[in-house]
């Protein structure tokens, strides 16, 4: 009978306790108060790593970008600012050699110093093929690069690295050496495989290089205390910051939340200040003070085999089915928040030569027109002899909105310009690979960009390119990204980019449909957060709760 | 008992086995490949590098007899999804939020699914009966998918009663462990209310009965021991399935637990993690079952587990 009694009473307790903790933490702000800088995020995926290397995804760039810095850091009007370094770049003439200073007493955040060797170290590591680092074309730009690349045996590697053009002149002077001239250089070292690396920390961790807290190490604002996988990442400010005054946050506390409706949730019960909205929620909010929307670099847009359906290299036909597709209807009614494409370089993109893209090359997209859809197929359609299409489906990724843009697509084209073509949605790595092995009619695919300028667009359809996955090939286009690939003159270079994507859209090869939007809700009393329309997801150096 | 032990131990092996080669080559037959964007950033030559360094432009015969010889060493391999972290540690890490919110769920789920039962059985075709039943009845009829983020808008936000995700303090555990408990309860009270209906029109009841025992008495040393038995032997797999199956549940609640791991994995066709986690779902419901099996013996004790002769 006691036992019993015990036993009741243990429970009650439990239970009464549980709902007191309950309470007091609906009660208190978890949010962070006004007074104090602690900011709470939902974050929507955990990193995958945090190696600057290997990292490769936007997860991973963003709290690097938080925890590590590299010699330029973007902001927010989109300019690289003096970070690690003390000031930009002395450029040779001929646009190949880089000099760089670095600011003097840099430290990493365990209080040793940093030094241009750090950096030599790391182009050295991301280049080495065991390292098996997906942004290693980039960093591959300085001199001898690709010769490390294509290195077999650690002996090789070694020789190639030793003749990398990128060599620590002192503790505080660096000089990079590129193979060919890349006008965007300056701004691409602000991105993370440019980034330091200490080699005495980096280099015993062996294939567990930021796999844990313990095991990240940085020399930018903030310091990763504590990463609890999948659970939540905790940032806090590193007092060995070269400019640690400016940065105001104390703490940072990111949630891994991958479903949004619980995200919004815990936005609205004050548990976060930050949450990424899907498509319906959007539509839900557009009208909130909190929504902030974020133009990304990233477009989504249509590839036509023409090997594998003969149709598809006839130019009219192809854009018989760009010219049936209603692109404000499809982000109306599906891809809310984001915009219609006039072109296939996103808005926000700069052309290398100071301007907005867009601007300078207008709406060169083709444009929806019904009747000219109808005319162009049937016209497309007599030159190729063939009295009615082949049978057509169109791939595109399962997950998300995926399914409903391929839905919306076979809809148009069958109302349009009366063309049946099935759906195929599959998981995205599926689609990726049929992709690149040609193996589809029509694909539904995104590109992002890997750096500002419209090089990372528009080098895909030259002549032989991996990612020129419909087999199209003009001659003109390619000499026009070659010159562009090798000029230092970024007026001329500027109007060949614009060209080529004339020539693309002219003739149809791709159907843009969207420049894709990130909309986010954020806490009114969040100040200084920028978020960048590509590379990272928000940067918080600037950011201050009020 | 000895020899019966040691046969299910060789039977579970051989499962076990069957399951590795089954979901490896099923698994090589997925199209695509573990590393997402990296064949777009890298050239052709790069990316084969990328593979033979992972042994993945080897025959998939030669792959799986080395994977099999890793595993014999506890080595499941590393995450190609997470580079640098290894199955093993992973599967060690999330396992502790999916097994405490599983047992969580399944005590629940005993306390309220037997109880409903039970009552439902004593007030056969009175209105308790009813009652019960159209409770079991929405339970079983309403997926996880749906009361989870019902759960966490209306008693997390609406409320502000618990917090409606995260997995931090015990506040945290209770809306995703009612969430998980809703199929639970319901097929448990079903199973106990038709086995103590039928244990009740036994004769050894009757004679219980007439001699003269109290209801409370008859209810509890004869009814109810003996009415639990066939659902002590779906407890196992139930069990398994409630500690498992939390994936709506912990992809809903924030929970970093295996359910939502697993999904991942499948889509981002990380091999090691598939198989990994395939092998340990799979080890943790054949020791189930034995230890139900085991556990039916001693509540049982007409069966002999070794036959005796």
């Amino acid at each position: 009978m006691k036992i019993k009694r015990i036993v009741s009473l243990l429970l009650v307790l439990t239970v009464v306790g549980s709902l007191l903790a309950a309470c007091s933490s609906n009660n208190s702000e978890s949010g962070g108060s006004s007074k104090k800088q602690e900011l709470t995020m939902n974050f929507r995926t955990d990193p995958p790593a945090l190696d600057v290397s290997i990292a490769e995804s936007a997860a991973s760039f963003t709290i690097l970008g938080a925890v590590s810095e590299g010699l330029y850091r973007m902001d927010a009007d989109n300019k690289p600012q003096p970070a690690l370094a003390a000031a930009l770049p002395e450029i040779s003439a001929d646009g190949l050699t880089y000099t760089i200073k670095l600011r003097e007493g840099l430290k990493w955040a365990d209080g040793s110093p940093l030094t241009a060797k750090d950096f030599i170290y790391s182009f050295r590591r991301t280049l080495d093929p065991a390292t098996k680092a997906t942004y290693s074309f980039m960093v591959a730009w300085i001199k001898g690069g690709n010769d490390i690349l294509a290195a077999e045996g650690a002996d090789a590697v070694k020789a190639a690295q030793d003749k990398l053009g990128a060599v620590a002149l002192d503790e505080t002077t660096l000089q990079i050496t590129l193979e060919q001239p890349v006008t965007f250089f300056t701004e691409s070292l602000s991105f993370l495989n440019f980034y330091p690396q200490k080699e005495e920390f980096v280099s015993p961790l062996g294939d567990t290089s930021g796999t844990d807290a313990s095991k990240v190490l940085g020399a930018g604002p903030f310091v990763l205390q504590t990463w609890d996988h999948d659970q939540k990442l905790v940032l806090v400010k590193n007092d060995n910051y070269w400019d640690k005054d400016t940065v105001k946050l104390d703490k940072v506390t990111l949630n891994i939340l991958k479903d949004n409706a619980t995200g919004l949730n815990l936005y609205d019960s004050g548990a976060s200040d930050y949450q990424v909205l899907d498509g319906q929620q959007y539509v839900q909010l557009k009208d909130s003070k909190e929504l902030v929307q974020k133009q990304e670099l990233t477009a989504g847009y249509l590839n036509f085999q023409q090997t594998k359906v003969p149709a598809f290299k006839n130019e009219k036909i192809r854009k018989a089915f760009a010219a049936a597709i209603d692109r404000d209807a499809l982000v109306e009614t599906i891809l809310q928040g984001s915009t219609p494409a006039t072109g296939f370089v996103p808005t926000g993109n700069l052309d290398g030569n100071g301007k907005q893209f867009r601007e300078v090359a207008g709406d060169v997209a083709t444009k929806f027109d019904v009747e000219n859809a109808k005319k162009l197929l049937a016209e497309g359609m007599k030159e190729e002899g063939i009295t009615a299409m082949p049978k057509l489906s169109i791939m595109g990724d399962d997950n998300g909105t995926g399914p409903k843009v391929l839905e919306f697509l076979a809809g148009q084209w069958e109302q349009n310009i009366g063309v049946k073509v099935d759906i195929s949605p599959m998981p995205h790595a599926t689609r990726i690979e049929n992709e690149l092995n040609k193996n589809y009619d029509i694909v539904s695919t995104l590109w992002g960009a890997d750096y500002n300028d419209p090089m990372t667009w528009l080098d895909m359809f030259v002549t032989g390119s991996m990612l020129n996955t419909q087999d199209w090939s003009n001659a003109e286009y390619t000499k026009l990204i070659t010159s562009a690939q090798t000029s230092i003159d970024p007026v001329a270079r500027a109007a060949d980019l614009v060209k080529a994507e004339k020539i693309l859209l002219d003739e149809g090869v791709i159907a843009p449909l969207y420049s894709r939007t990130l909309n986010v809700m954020v806490k009114d009393k969040v100040q200084g957060m920028i978020l960048p329309a590509y590379g990272v997801e928000f940067e918080l150096k600037w950011t201050s709760i009020k | 008992m000895l020899k019966f032990v040691l046969r299910r131990i060789v039977y579970m092996l051989i499962t076990l086995w069957v399951i590795i080669t089954a979901t490896f080559f099923l698994m090589k037959m997925l199209p695509g490949n573990p590393f997402g964007e990296a064949q777009l950033k890298m050239s052709p030559a790069n990316f084969e590098i990328l593979k033979a360094q992972y042994g993945l432009d080897k025959p998939v015969v030669e792959q799986y007899f080395k994977y099999m010889g890793n595993v014999l060493q506890g080595d499941l391999g590393v995450s190609y999804q997470f580079p640098g972290r290894s199955v093993v540690s992973t599967i060690s890490q999330k396992f502790k939020a999916s097994l405490e919110l599983g047992f969580e769920s399944l005590i629940i789920s005993i306390a309220v699914g037997l109880g409903l039962g039970v009552y439902a059985a004593l007030k056969h075709n009175k209105a308790g009966d009813y009652s019960a039943m159209f409770i079991a009845i929405v339970g079983i009829s309403i997926p996880s998918f749906v009361i989870a983020p019902l759960l966490s808008l209306f008693i997390g936000v609406k409320l502000g009663w618990f917090p409606p995700g995260l997995w931090e303090g015990p506040e945290h555990r209770i809306l995703p462990a009612i969430a998980l408990s809703f199929g639970t309860i319901a097929i448990l009270a079903r199973m106990m209310r038709a086995s103590m209906l039928e244990v009740s029109h036994q004769d050894y009841i009757k004679t219980a009965k007439s001699k003269g025992l109290s209801t409370k008495s008859v209810v509890m040393g004869h009814m109810i021991r003996n009415a639990i038995l066939p659902v002590v032997t779906i407890l196992g797999p139930i069990a398994v399935n409630v500690i498992t199956g939390t994936l709506i549940v912990e992809t809903v609640f924030a929970i970093p637990g295996l359910g939502s791991q697993f999904v991942s994995s499948i889509y981002t066709n990380d091999y090691t993690m598939i198989t990994g986690l395939t092998i340990f779902y799979a080890a943790i419901l054949v020791i189930v079952v034995f230890l139900t099996d085991i556990a039916y013996g001693f509540i049982d004790p007409r069966i002999r587990l070794a036959g005796r002769k």
